[in-house]
């Protein structure tokens, strides 16, 4: 008999504490930071960060600063190599770090904000096309099929050559370009969710449409359109690059890591440095965004967290 | 002994495409349903699948505009309501549907689902919410810890549960619950069934309860309404229905009924065949191809719905069974 009572005891003493909800950021950093793979792409990406913001202080050479007698210099830890270019220099005798370092800046501009352009206008009309499948839905996806239609990169050619080469422009051609499969991905999602019980039980109680779109369904679509935006952060970049190196994107004395990558493949065979160090810096923030982006998932998601 | 819900010759037909070129169909799915339905009483609505239970469920929870036919709800007619009067009536309907697992959103904390209805039709504070979600809590048997749960951490009876709370919240008028147990353990569904019961008394709320296993409608309902291919065939208080079916699809569906002591004097009726198809629905009497009594007038002349014995009925030999019943 004892057990019962002392556990309804527990119980009315726990009540306080339990009507209160716990304080959503705190939630979701005990959920987030259980994932580990996701804390160290967080870490990496603050130190990315860090490096964007005080990019002046922080690389130890001017990026344009051409050194003509140490062109091609290898990396401070193998023959031949400078203490004072710690990752060696490019074919133009610049520093490596100080580029890769400057460069963070403008790679993480136009992977940010391509991605946040295209995410935001592509689960919007998405939405719409969801909730309206009989007038709005079917003209949005056809218009979203001739998007698709044409190659990519074409279409990103084409776009920058309307609006004319320059930094923005290039985000938003590529913005434009990568709208389709966020379109695609929320209407899919959306369509599946809305024949659900709730979805009617949330209509019963008297919700709006934008309570509709925004509350009751919009949540239940974030997994596919989280993984779809850290995945076309990456391609993002590298789309950019690829403009660049057709003289759309970013402009050449500018250092910016797609570019360089770009420019340096003449010289894989002599200096595998100038070509591998923006591809490893590519590769690594790509995979913390990755590993972030499942960490977002997992810890927005509540049937993966554990019961309280 | 208000009535709240009045439904008069309600019809629900879909145009359905047939391919290219065949041109448009109409499938009557619901085809001509009138009942009134008084404050705290319980209406049970029986038939096999695809009889039109649930498109009677949406129709009555205004989800779906009936094609033809008047609603009216405590008195105020649906069709040609205005804005406002229709946000009054939409609170005064509420449902519960027959998933537990699909009808609660899996992202809401069981607390938010709860306040959603509050938040939307009510001028309430956030306090006096919380307050009123924990006592519609307390009244459906959930602690008072479950409130920032995620509907994943329970069980199918507690989700139904947290269900019927929500469909509560605004004390409607009409309760429609569309097969509320039939997802649940039989050891569960009494518990849910008595939980139903209990707070229809408190709030002297409708019921509109649709299923189709009849123990569970002998316990729970005042009127029966057995329907067949969207149409009523019986409709009267649930003792004289069950004591003596006067519709041959009423018997069937009563002797279908499996019982712990079988009577041996009682026959079983088998009904064979399937529903015909609601696209073409036979002549005469909907019933007529699978009645063991059909005969020659049936399969031309369409039974309608009849006073007899305290109740309505729609068989042209009622009177019969009425006869060799007594």
């Amino acid at each position: 008999m004892s057990t019962p009572t002392s556990s309804v005891v527990a119980a009315t003493s726990a009540v306080d504490q339990s009507l209160l909800y716990p304080s959503p950021y705190k939630e979701f950093w005990q959920a987030f930071s259980k994932n580990k793979g996701a804390v160290a792409g967080l870490l990496f990406m603050l130190l990315i960060i860090f490096c964007a913001i005080f990019a002046p202080w922080v690389a130890p050479h001017d990026p344009s600063e051409q050194y003509r007698d140490f062109l091609l210099t290898p990396p401070a830890w193998l023959e031949g190599g400078q203490i004072q270019f710690l990752l060696g220099t490019d074919e133009l005798g610049r520093d490596l770090l100080s580029r890769l370092i400057q460069g963070s800046r403008l790679s993480l501009l136009i992977g940010l904000s391509s991605v946040v352009m295209s995410l935001i206008p592509g689960i919007l009309l998405g939405l719409f096309a969801g909730f309206f499948p009989k007038m709005i839905g079917p003209t949005i996806m056809r218009l979203m099929d001739i998007m698709l239609a044409l190659p990519s990169l074409l279409l990103a050619v084409a776009i920058v050559a309307i609006l004319g080469p320059g930094l923005i422009n290039t985000v938003i051609a590529i913005a434009v370009v990568s709208l389709p499969s966020y379109v695609r991905l929320t209407r899919a999602a959306v369509m599946g969710e809305l024949n659900r019980d709730y979805v009617t039980a949330a209509r019963l109680a008297g919700a709006g449409l934008p309570r509709l779109m925004f509350i009751t369904v919009l949540p239940n679509c974030m997994a596919p359109l989280i993984v779809q935006a850290t995945l076309s952060f990456s391609s993002a970049i590298l789309d950019a690059a690829a403009l660049g190196f057709l003289g759309l994107g970013v402009q050449p004395p500018t250092p910016e890591w797609g570019t360089m990558l770009a420019s340096a493949r003449d010289y894989i065979e002599r200096a595998w440095w100038v070509v591998s160090l923006p591809g490893l810096t590519i590769l690594l923030s790509v995979l913390a965004i990755n590993l972030m982006g499942d960490g977002l998932r997992d810890a927005l998601d509540p049937k993966l967290k554990n019961a309280a | 002994m208000a009535v709240v819900l009045t439904a008069r010759d309600l019809t629900r037909h879909y145009e359905v495409s047939r391919g290219l070129f065949k041109g448009h169909a109409t499938v009557r799915a619901l085809n001509g349903v009138s009942f009134e339905l008084e404050a705290g009483k319980t209406l049970a609505v029986v038939g096999e699948s695809g009889c039109g239970k649930s498109t009677l469920a949406r129709a009555l929870t205004l989800i779906e505009e009936p094609s033809s036919g008047s609603l009216q709800i405590a008195g105020q007619e649906v069709a040609g309501a205005d804005k406002a009067q229709r946000k009054q009536l939409r609170k005064d309907v509420q449902m519960v549907f027959q998933s537990p697992y699909a009808s609660l959103n899996p992202r809401q904390k069981v607390g938010d689902q709860l306040a959603e209805p509050l938040l939307i039709n009510t001028n309430l504070s956030a306090t006096e919410r919380r307050d009123k979600v924990q006592a519609m809590m307390k009244q459906v048997g959930l602690r008072p810890e479950h409130y920032q749960r995620y509907p994943h951490m329970f069980s199918g009876g507690q989700r139904q549960r947290i269900a019927l709370a929500r469909a509560m919240m605004l004390q409607p008028k009409v309760l429609v619950a569309d097969e509320p147990t039939s997802a649940l353990d039989v050891s569960i569904q009494a518990q849910v069934l008595n939980l139903f019961m209990d707070l229809q008394q408190e709030f002297n709320t409708a019921y509109v309860f649709i299923s189709h296993n009849l123990a569970v409608v002998q316990h729970v309902a005042d009127d029966v309404m057995v329907m067949y291919l969207g149409r009523p065939v019986e409709l009267g208080p649930k003792n004289d229905i069950y004591e003596r079916p006067l519709h041959p699809y009423t018997q069937a569906l009563l002797s279908a009924t499996p019982t712990i002591h079988p009577d041996p004097h009682k026959p079983k009726i088998k009904i064979v065949g399937e529903l015909p198809n609601p696209l073409n629905p036979p002549p005469g009497c909907a019933f007529h191809k699978r009645c063991p009594y059909a005969t020659e007038r049936c399969s031309t002349e369409e039974p309608l719905l009849r006073e007899l014995d305290n109740r309505q009925v729609a068989c042209h030999y009622a009177e019969q069974f009425l006869d060799g019943a007594a």
